[in-house]
């Protein structure tokens, strides 16, 4: 279906009318605007993306485009957008409670390797908004595919919306985060020895993944005073306790910011430890659930009485020590020491993992760029270092330098130095603007 | 004058077409003998709800129980059900809230496709919701048993009350019209 509207501001009032936007305004979405996405990720709009069973509703590219674009999101973001799209309906996910419970649950999305330089996505400062385009206009258009091509209309005051749409979105309260969803980037490169989340959970580095999970809600903390790891996984336990009153053996993600992956790696904790010492400071016995008053969302447990066998009886607060239960991501900004927990429904629900697949026609990198960049791998070679280069995300040029085994990995110039040779013979190579591209070091893989 | 063009961002779902819809299973004649299935998807009085209504159901009918679970949030896998091919027919509770009124409905369709009439037991903040989730499903005709808000947080003497609302609906919806 297709509307003849006169400018941007006649687009935005039928949008409002129909009930397809979240109340703010939208990019409207032309053909020719919807067609640059699909060409970014290389489908077609009637790929078919997945299926949502609870309402029967094929899920196709065209219409995720359609939202991508009122988002406000890039052509170059439409992969990362499918991407959430399909670890949403992998049937191990619970999207219908998250598309349409009383709770206020929202969704929460990581994203780790190579994608966060190329869409220039913040890890830093602000990172779950507000401010960068690439993070909030992704979650906008996770929020605006729920609403529009999921039917989670949420309703917009009164028992009967103005615009018709029947309200399947039952949430109670709502949330902030409903808007945009918490938009997670990690910052991988600050403390490598603190695996990135992809690469714990088996994906490469190379690889650009999303990490999706069902957001109840969270606990932001200060953690100024604690100077060893073991004070902070005691403060964080306590935080992540409490959240027991909602969830239990399902996941939750810490965001750790810098100054605490700092204490750490200095003490030669991985992410392994942290999970591991934070699970056992946090798993209680029945028995103590029940004369505590830790209860679950779907249970009575703590008005029950306490019986026999109830103290060798274990719950946890994450289903295992594992990466995919207990999600530590490294990002925030350079100073604060402000962690949060975020923790989902509980019960089966699971976080999932998808690689994000760029368009594949322009994977190799083009003889110009080769070229231009031959004098720079030749003088590496002669000091022992290899550059090898590689296109991702269909245009994004990665630069990758390994030492050979027998040199100095950390005798390199400055990333910033050698990203400025990279950028002037690539510049020198063409009048047109050097391709974005990311620089990889020996230390970083 | 038009002067842009803009795209429709919905989905329009399956059931569009009517091609994709579905009859309810088969009425029976009568409760009296048949087994009848409880199914409980866990959610706070689910379980005593249910019993209750059984009960209720005992003072006029013979009927053999068969309990079970069910997911309270999602579709079920067709797999998952347990012995509710035993059923004659199955009572699911409770329809409370937003996931579990809808999903429910859609796991009461799978189970009238499954040729097993099916009631739901939902409350009236979701009537829309869950007419709208049979419609997508394709079985816009499928019947529930309507109780009062709240069930959740009753104590027994009000869910009772509960139960014998419910149990007055269970006969008109899984027998053929009397």
């Amino acid at each position: 279906m297709r509307y003849e509207v006169s400018d941007f501001a006649e687009a935005n009032e039928l949008f409002h009318r129909n009930g397809w936007t979240d109340g703010l305004p939208v990019i409207p979405p032309t053909p020719e605007r919807v067609a640059s996405f699909l060409e970014a990720a290389g489908l077609e709009a009637e790929d078919r993306i997945g299926f949502y069973r609870e309402r029967r509703l094929p899920i196709l590219a065209g219409k995720l485009a359609v939202n991508a674009v009122m988002a406000g999101c890039l052509p170059d973001y439409f992969p990362v957008v499918v991407a959430i799209v399909e670890a949403m309906l992998d049937a191990d996910f619970p999207i219908h409670v998250v598309n349409s419970s009383t709770g206020s649950f929202t969704l929460g999305f990581i994203i780790n390797g190579p994608v966060r330089q190329a869409l220039g996505m913040n890890c830093s400062g602000n990172m779950l908004g507000p401010g960068n385009r690439a993070n909030s206009t992704i979650g906008r258009a996770i929020r605006l595919i729920q609403l529009n091509v999921m039917r989670s209309i949420p309703g917009a005051g009164g028992a009967e919306p103005e615009h018709g749409r029947p309200v399947l979105d039952r949430s109670m309260m709502g949330q902030p985060a409903k808007y945009a969803g918490y938009h997670i980037v990690e910052n991988e490169e600050a403390y490598p020895a603190l695996k990135p989340l992809h690469v714990e959970l088996g994906f490469e580095p190379a690889d650009s993944t999303v990490t999706l999970l069902m957001v109840a809600g969270y606990h932001w903390i200060c953690a100024h005073g604690e100077q060893t790891p073991e004070e902070w996984v005691d403060t964080m336990a306590h935080y992540v306790v409490g959240a027991g009153m909602l969830h239990e053996q399902g996941y939750g993600a810490l965001l750790l910011p810098l100054e605490n992956a700092r204490l750490f790696a200095k003490a030669g904790w991985s992410k392994a430890d942290i999970r591991q010492a934070l699970y056992e400071r946090t798993r209680r016995s029945v028995a103590w659930v029940k004369s505590n008053g830790w209860k679950v969302t779907l249970q009575r447990r703590r008005f029950e009485p306490v019986e026999p066998g109830d103290e060798e009886r274990f719950l946890a607060m994450a289903g295992s020590p594992g990466p995919q239960d207990l999600l530590v991501t490294v990002c925030g900004g350079p100073a604060g020491s402000w962690p949060y927990y975020l923790y989902g429904g509980g019960g089966p629900a699971k976080a999932i993992t998808r690689r994000i697949r760029f368009r594949e026609a322009a994977s190799t990198v083009s003889p110009a760029i080769v070229q231009a960049l031959e004098p720079l791998r030749a003088m590496l070679a002669a000091d022992g270092y290899a550059l090898s280069l590689r296109i991702e995300g269909g245009n994004h040029l990665i630069a990758r330098i390994d030492a050979e085994s027998s040199v100095c990995a950390d005798c390199l110039v400055s990333k910033d130095i050698m990203r400025r040779y990279v950028e002037e013979a690539l510049r020198a190579a063409s009048s047109a603007a050097p391709p974005s591209f990311v620089l990889e070091y020996p230390k970083d893989h | 004058m038009a002067l842009m063009t803009v795209l429709d961002p919905t989905q329009a779902p399956l059931a569009d077409d009517p091609s994709s819809t579905f009859a309810v299973a088969s009425r029976l004649d009568t409760l009296d003998g048949k087994t009848l299935g409880l199914w409980n998807n866990r959610k706070i009085n689910a379980a005593p709800l249910l019993e209750m209504i059984a009960q209720e159901l005992a003072k006029t009918y013979r009927v053999e129980l068969v309990r079970g679970i069910y997911d309270p949030g999602n579709l079920m896998p067709t797999d998952g059900w347990g012995e509710v091919d035993r059923c004659d027919a199955v009572i699911l509770a409770n329809g409370d809230c937003g996931a579990c009124s809808t999903s429910g409905i859609v796991n009461a369709i799978e189970l009238e496709k499954r040729g097993i009439p099916a009631v739901l037991v939902s409350t009236p903040p979701f009537t829309e919701a869950v007419q709208v989730s049979a419609s997508l499903r394709g079985m816009p005709a499928i019947r529930w048993a309507l109780i009062e808000h709240p069930v959740a947080s009753l104590d027994n003497d009000e869910l009772r009350d509960r139960a014998i609302a419910a149990a007055r609906q269970v006969p008109d919806i899984v027998l053929a019209s009397r």
